[in-house]
């Protein structure tokens, strides 16, 4: 089913839509979750609760890009429930592009949702300049949180070429920050 | 443990971004490669394949291969008749008859130095070639033929030879087959192995076919053509 029609099955509040999201966008949702908090029960858990919350949030929201939109809810989510989880357990996967992010832009302090979205759009300004497989294997990494032996799978590189991509762009996005002002 | 500034901040890039990253795949790439991988093995295959041709050309000048045209497409009969049935007479064809006969009595001693038996239309004789053609040898052909006249000559090849040729090729008929040997037949008259063939270009089935028969002429190809060879030579 169409985007537009599924967002039309939220408005009309029929639950059709949640079948229909969870058919369509189910097993990316659940991927995503999986990276971050890298267990099965919590992730199920967490796209449910993205379900609910894209309930919520249409009406009277209208996602202009409905599969981005659930990809960052699902993404807040499952970062939410792994802050909360790791008290008790950690999540290896993430902890490593954790590790890997803290080199580039130190957690000095915490900042509201503007900062954030500042930032975002820097970022997104950054990423529009580096080649599109450069980019693409970026975002899969730190927005999907994808492992590097998936992400050479998915593209069909090696394994060793992902994380020299990844070190490079690194390196060029905390030169860009610098460049933009952010504190490094 | 909070999550990085970073990591959350990537959380707030833009939506086509992300979406992009969802369905991109870089098949344009991958077909890239792939089409340079299966180039390379294209371009090392013909690379390969022109350096055999070249060397099964260079072969068969080397090895000064004997190649005749069949216009008719008919092979010389094993008992060495090259006329027409209406130009034999019935003398002429007893004689044919009888001459094979000898050879079939002579390759039944399997002689190592017995050549070929033909009757020759044109001397009116019995040929008998001997690679050997020793007093010897003549005497115990005799011995076994009886009072017949025949005229012996030396010859290059012994039949026992060509038989063994014959032999090998038989025994790979299906890999000849694929080569482009259209047929093969021992010519009594001629004292070789006929070999015919698809084309005179075939260098590989003249390399392997020469090969089979140790490289010691003994082998003649025969290339079938509708053309006649006046046409060829014009075509050439």
């Amino acid at each position: 089913m169409e985007d537009l029609m599924i967002i039309d099955l939220f408005f009309a509040r029929n639950e059709q839509a949640i079948n229909e999201t969870d058919a369509k966008y189910g097993k990316l949702c659940l991927s995503i979750a999986n990276n971050i908090l890298n267990s099965d029960e919590d992730a199920e858990e967490c796209v449910n609760d993205t379900y609910l919350s894209i309930w919520k949030k249409i009406p009277p929201t209208r996602p202009n890009d409905f599969k981005s939109f659930i990809c960052k809810i699902v993404r807040n989510l499952s970062i939410k429930k792994l802050e909360y989880n790791l008290a008790l357990k950690r999540s290896k996967n993430m902890t490593v592009s954790y590790s890997e992010l803290e080199n580039v832009l130190y957690d000095s302090d915490i900042c509201d949702e503007t900062e954030y979205k500042n930032i975002g759009k820097i970022i997104s300004d950054f990423l529009r300049q580096e080649k599109e497989e450069v980019r693409n294997v970026f975002i899969r990494k730190y927005f999907f949180f994808d492992s590097t032996g998936d992400i050479a799978r998915r593209y069909s590189f090696t394994e060793s070429k992902v994380k020299s991509m990844l070190y490079h762009s690194r390196n060029r996005l905390k030169q860009y920050l610098k460049k933009e002002g952010i504190d490094i | 443990m909070k999550a990085p500034k970073l990591a959350l901040a990537v959380g707030y890039i833009d939506d086509d971004l992300v979406s992009d990253a969802v369905d991109y795949l870089p098949v344009q790439r991958k077909n890239k490669i792939r089409y340079w991988k299966y180039a390379t093995v294209v371009a090392a295959c013909i690379v390969v394949a022109l350096g055999i041709n070249g060397y099964l050309k260079k072969y068969a000048i080397t090895n000064d291969i004997h190649i005749e045209y069949d216009v008719n497409e008919q092979f010389d009969n094993a008992d060495g008749s090259m006329l027409s049935h209406d130009d034999v007479t019935p003398e002429m064809a007893e004689k044919g008859a009888k001459a094979n006969n000898i050879h079939n009595l002579i390759i039944g001693y399997n002689f190592e130095w017995y050549g070929n038996c033909y009757y020759d239309y044109d001397s009116d004789l019995i040929m008998i070639g001997l690679t050997e053609n020793t007093e010897i040898n003549q005497k115990k052909i005799v011995e076994i033929i009886g009072d017949i006249a025949v005229q012996f000559f030396e010859c290059e090849h012994s039949y026992h030879k060509l038989e063994k040729i014959y032999n090998k090729l038989e025994s790979r008929q299906f890999l000849l087959m694929i080569i482009g040997v259209k047929r093969y037949n021992i010519s009594v008259v001629n004292n070789y192995v006929n070999v015919c063939i698809t084309s005179e270009k075939n260098h590989l089935a003249i390399y392997v076919v020469n090969k089979l028969a140790d490289e010691d002429g003994a082998v003649s190809f025969k290339v079938l053509s509708d053309q006649p060879a006046a046409d060829r030579e014009e075509n050439k």
